[in-house]
């Protein structure tokens, strides 16, 4: 008796199930080929995970627990980066606020620095012009031109209740003065 | 296969050679690294300390410092120096071929100006300029000009005295230089928290000298005027207190500006009261007179006979004005300012004795007044003296003496026989503003009391009868002495036709306040009693005046033959 040319082969040993092993479910039926198309050789299915032998004792599946609500866990990740975001911009605020601070006082300090040499230099300047302005040439040239000259001769004022004895030409006129006298600055001739 | 395997490797190897370069940067020549690293940022700036002001005795500024600036090239970044030049001179004042080749040199630095006025420098800045750079620097600045130029001396561009009490007192005036060392960015701005240290600067100390700035510029109008009125080529006046050593003036013409020592001669930079030394002449009479009343070699009423001439050796001395043989007292001697007198009461006093005085007076050494280059003068040794040099030095003669040296013996019979060494320094003012006085001037005992007031009267007679009578003040009893000493040849002998003319003295003679040298070299008029006298008179009017010196009372003449008119 001879089989029908287009009936199916019948399934290689690898290909049946493996009692207690997961089978894969297929999700959706085999197609079948085409009429009149020969059938391309099947290559030998590469196995992922080990044979198991008939005499291994069989494992018990472990019961899947029950997966936390999509929603609860988005919410706690969002208030994490949230307060993470806090945290590091507070440092990156706080960080940057300080550098500012620094910076303008260095800027500060250096204005000041500044003002105080523009001072100095002025108070420099100014004690200059006042040494210049009091200088004895000056004065005097300036004492001449507004007709001023020194004194010709020197006089003595005389305090009441002392020596009167008034030097008048020479030394001799002085012999009886038992107290010096006080010349007086500016007499003249 | 064997590709990425090859490329893995290599990429291990690439990776290694950087983690073993990491390794050697960052652990092993770290420290080195960092130094350097730091060393770039770092910049250390010199805070120079600001030169401290000489004011005179009650405050008045002589010497101040003032900021300037140093201005400068660096060739390598002027791009055009022909133009550069032509804006630079007209405001630095200077030609541009002086400029020019400074802007084209082979170099990177060349100093264009030092000193440079704050607001020429500004100007110049304003120009931004390429490759024309500032530096921070101080410039001196006396007031008054040509007032004791000699005396305070110049600080030259670097900031260092030269002559004078800029040069004596350097170290006092300059202070300590600072630093400030602190880290800069790219943009020349200080980095905040980076390094900050700094060694603040120390200024220099005030110096008050003893001074007195008004009465200096009127000592030296009248010594101006009294060279050229005399036709001498120089001279020189010191005023001192006699109790204390203070020196109220100073003065040597020719002088000069210090704001402009650039153009200066050497001749009128010298302090000729200090450095140099002179024959004095006459003026040493009062030594031979101290000596011959302190070892009592001659009473005072005891007449000699004194000739005109006297022959020494070899040699023949003559007084200066021919008169027959005279009977004179030692007062005589000095009013008539006898030389063969003097040689007389030399000769009484013997060699040994002589020569103790002088040296005793302070003559043949320093004063110790703390200026620089202060000459000793020349004192022959003892065992040196010749037949003839008791009988020169005796009249002033064969010794050679600083004006300073000699106003020290008149200010030690003024100070009733007491030498007191001159000095031209009261005292320092530290930063803080406090002052230190500077130690009163050591006193030696030279002769004594009774001796001073004995001399001091026989100096009162020359100028009340001897050759000093130029000298005399209205209301004022003076004492002091004329002097005119013929000048030595440097081959040997004298000039016939040169001379120093001085005078020296004190007033009141009772009760001396200011002790005058007036010295004038080569004036027509020769004579100290012509030429100096007047000098010293215009200068004792202005002490009266500005020292506020009483008359006094009178001091008896001492035994005379010659009448007093």
């Amino acid at each position: 008796m001879s089989q029908p040319a287009h009936a199916l082969p019948e399934p290689a040993p690898d290909d049946r199930p493996l009692h207690g092993a997961a089978v894969p479910v297929p999700r959706r039926a085999p197609r079948t080929r085409p009429a009149g198309k020969p059938p391309r050789p099947q290559a030998p299915l590469r196995r992922k995970t080990p044979v198991r032998h008939q005499t291994e004792p069989l494992r018990e599946t472990p019961r899947p627990r029950a997966a936390p609500k999509p929603t609860a866990r988005r919410r706690g990740s969002v208030g994490f980066l949230v307060l993470f975001a806090i945290v590091v911009g507070s440092m990156v605020l706080g960080l940057v606020s300080l550098s500012a601070l620094l910076a303008e006082s260095s800027f500060r300090a250096d204005d000041l620095q500044h003002r105080i040499d523009a001072l100095a230099q002025e108070n420099l300047d100014l004690t200059r012009e006042q040494a210049a302005l009091s200088a004895p040439g000056r004065i005097d040239a300036w004492a001449r031109r507004s007709g001023m000259r020194l004194p010709d001769d020197i006089r003595f004022l005389h305090v009441p209740g002392e020596a009167q004895t008034a030097p008048a030409g020479g030394a001799d006129a002085l012999a009886r003065t038992e107290r010096p006298l006080k010349p007086v600055v500016g007499g003249s001739g | 296969m064997r590709r990425l395997i090859a490329l893995f490797a290599g990429l291990n190897l690439a990776l290694g050679a950087i983690v073993v370069r990491l390794g050697i940067l960052q652990v092993s020549q770290a420290d080195a690294y960092q130094a350097r690293a730091l060393d770039q940022r770092l910049q250390t700036l010199v805070l120079p300390a600001s030169r401290g002001q000489i004011v005179d005795r009650s405050g008045e500024p002589l010497a101040i410092s003032q900021a300037a600036r140093d201005v400068y090239a660096d060739p390598r970044y002027v791009t055009d120096p022909t133009g550069e030049a032509a804006r630079i001179a007209p405001i630095l004042g200077v030609a541009v071929k002086t400029l020019l080749p400074n802007l084209v040199a082979d170099a990177s630095f060349r100093y264009l100006a030092r000193q440079v006025d704050i607001g020429v420098a500004d100007r110049l800045e304003a120009l931004h300029l390429p490759g024309i750079g500032f530096l921070p620097s101080t410039k001196r600045f006396y007031p008054a000009g040509p007032l004791a130029p000699q005396v305070l001396g110049f600080v030259g561009v670097d900031g260092v005295g030269l002559p004078g009490l800029e040069l004596e007192y350097q170290s006092l005036l300059a202070g300590r230089a600072g630093s400030l060392t602190q880290e800069f960015d790219p943009n020349g701005q200080p980095i905040a928290g980076g390094v900050d240290q700094e060694q603040p600067p120390v200024p220099g100390s005030d110096i008050v000298t003893t001074i007195d700035r008004d009465f200096q510029y009127q000592v030296q109008a009248a010594l101006q005027e009294a060279v050229k009125a005399n036709h001498a080529i120089g001279g020189t006046v010191i005023v001192m207190d006699p109790h204390t050593g203070d020196v109220y003036a100073m003065a040597s013409y020719p002088w000069f500006d210090p704001n402009d020592f650039v153009d200066a001669t050497q001749a009128a930079m010298r302090n000729r009261a200090v450095t140099d030394s002179f024959e004095p002449g006459s003026v040493n009479k009062v030594i031979t007179a101290a000596a011959a009343v302190e070892e009592h070699v001659l009473p005072l009423d005891q007449q000699l006979t004194v000739p005109w001439t006297m022959r020494i050796g070899t040699f023949t001395i003559h007084d200066s004005h021919p008169h027959p043989p005279e009977p004179m007292t030692l007062g005589d001697i000095v009013a008539q300012s006898s030389n063969i007198g003097a040689v007389k009461v030399a000769q009484r006093l013997g060699a040994a004795r002589m020569a103790t005085y002088l040296s005793k007076f302070g003559l043949g050494r320093a004063t110790g007044i703390a200026f620089p280059g202060e000459s000793p003068g020349m004192m022959l040794p003892l065992y040196q003296w010749s037949d003839t040099s008791l009988a020169t030095m005796a009249y002033g003669q064969g010794i050679s003496v600083t004006p300073l040296q000699m106003i020290s013996v008149y200010s030690t019979i003024a100070n009733a026989g007491g030498w007191v060494q001159p000095r031209l320094v009261r005292g320092t003012v530290d930063a803080n503003g406090t002052f230190h006085a500077a130690p009163p001037s050591p006193v030696r005992r030279v002769v004594s009391a009774q001796t001073a007031r004995t001399v001091t009267s026989m100096l009162a007679y020359v100028v009340e009868a001897g050759t000093g009578t130029a000298a005399q003040i209205p209301g004022y009893q003076v004492a002091g002495k004329t002097g005119t000493a013929r000048i030595p040849r440097p081959s040997g002998g004298y000039y016939t036709d040169r001379y120093f003319a001085s005078f020296i003295g004190f007033l009141p003679a009772s009760d001396p306040q200011v002790v005058i040298a007036v010295i004038l070299d080569r004036p027509t008029t020769v004579y100290g009693g012509i030429a100096s006298a007047p000098l010293f008179q215009t200068i004792a009017r202005y002490a009266i005046e500005r020292l506020g010196i009483a008359p006094g009372s009178i001091l008896s003449l001492p035994p005379h033959v010659f009448p007093v008119p």
